[in-house]
């Protein structure tokens, strides 16, 4: 298993393709359609959350703000919507590790997350980060 | 005869879309409701996807959820849409992938060229 994603899409049909996607790539993965945060805090923490930043009744930048405030703040997040300014506002927030815009195909899905897993490890090992590919944001 | 789906958020904008391809080509529309089981069939040889939608990711998903589909990333799509942000922002990576962008208003002639290119595309590669 290359990691554990969490997704998190109000759209079904598109949360289960994505989950679909990320498994035959070798990663495991959480699917949430409406994200609980009672659900998120009793899954096994993910080495990536994967959100969209339009959910129906809750903002996925509230979302990854809470994520962040009540998990040790390591797990890197990756926002992904249509919208250019929910993810220029999600760039801006520093909390997000990189932000992908749709549509998008597998490669660009699988190379994000796998970017983003690197970049985490590296950083927690002191290494050097390569961006290349991704859209950065300074982490708070 | 090129068995062309039209999606769009509901049926009337489909049909309108539709109508004007009906005769040289089977035509089938759906809604933001049926538009998943429908091009799930994986039976058409076109897309043309209406992605002006209320929920301004709903058209968006559902070229993403092609995209990732392993096989119905093969079929081609032309996506259509009024003059827009959006559409100006993900222009070079529509036409990256060989997707069709029909801005409203069209002509009818401009409709015929996207559909014989695209449909052109898939005929060049099978």
């Amino acid at each position: 298993v290359k990691g554990h994603v969490v997704v998190i899409d109000d759209e079904r049909e598109l949360l289960e393709m994505m989950r679909f996607a990320l498994e035959a790539e070798g990663f495991s993965v959480t699917a949430l359609e409406a994200p609980d945060p009672r659900q998120l805090a009793t899954t096994t923490p993910p080495d990536v959350f994967l959100i969209d930043l339009l959910l129906g009744t809750t903002h996925g930048q509230a979302l990854a703000d809470w994520l962040e405030a009540n998990t040790d703040g390591n797990i890197p997040m990756i926002g992904i919507s249509a919208s250019s300014t929910e993810l220029h506002l999600a760039q801006q927030s520093g909390v997000f590790c990189a932000v992908l815009a749709k549509p998008f195909d597998l490669k660009s899905l699988i190379g994000c997350v796998s970017e983003c897993l690197v970049r985490t490890a590296s950083a927690s090992s002191g290494g050097a980060i390569d961006t290349r590919g991704l859209f950065p944001v300074n982490r708070r | 005869m090129a068995r062309i789906c039209v999606v769009g958020e509901n049926l009337t904008m489909s049909r309108l879309l539709g109508e004007l391809l009906e005769g040289p080509h089977e035509v089938q529309y759906c809604d933001a409701e049926s538009a998943y089981d429908t091009l799930r069939q994986g039976i058409f040889d076109l897309i043309v996807l209406d992605v002006a939608w209320s929920n301004p990711e709903g058209g968006w998903d559902v070229l993403t959820f092609l995209q990732l589909h392993p096989t119905l990333h093969k079929i081609p799509v032309v996506v259509c849409s009024g003059p827009s942000y959006e559409l100006i922002v993900k222009r070079e990576w529509l036409k990256q992938r060989g997707i069709g962008i029909l801005e409203k208003p069209f002509e009818l002639d401009d409709l015929d060229g996207h559909i014989g290119t695209a449909l052109g595309h898939m005929q060049n590669a099978s």
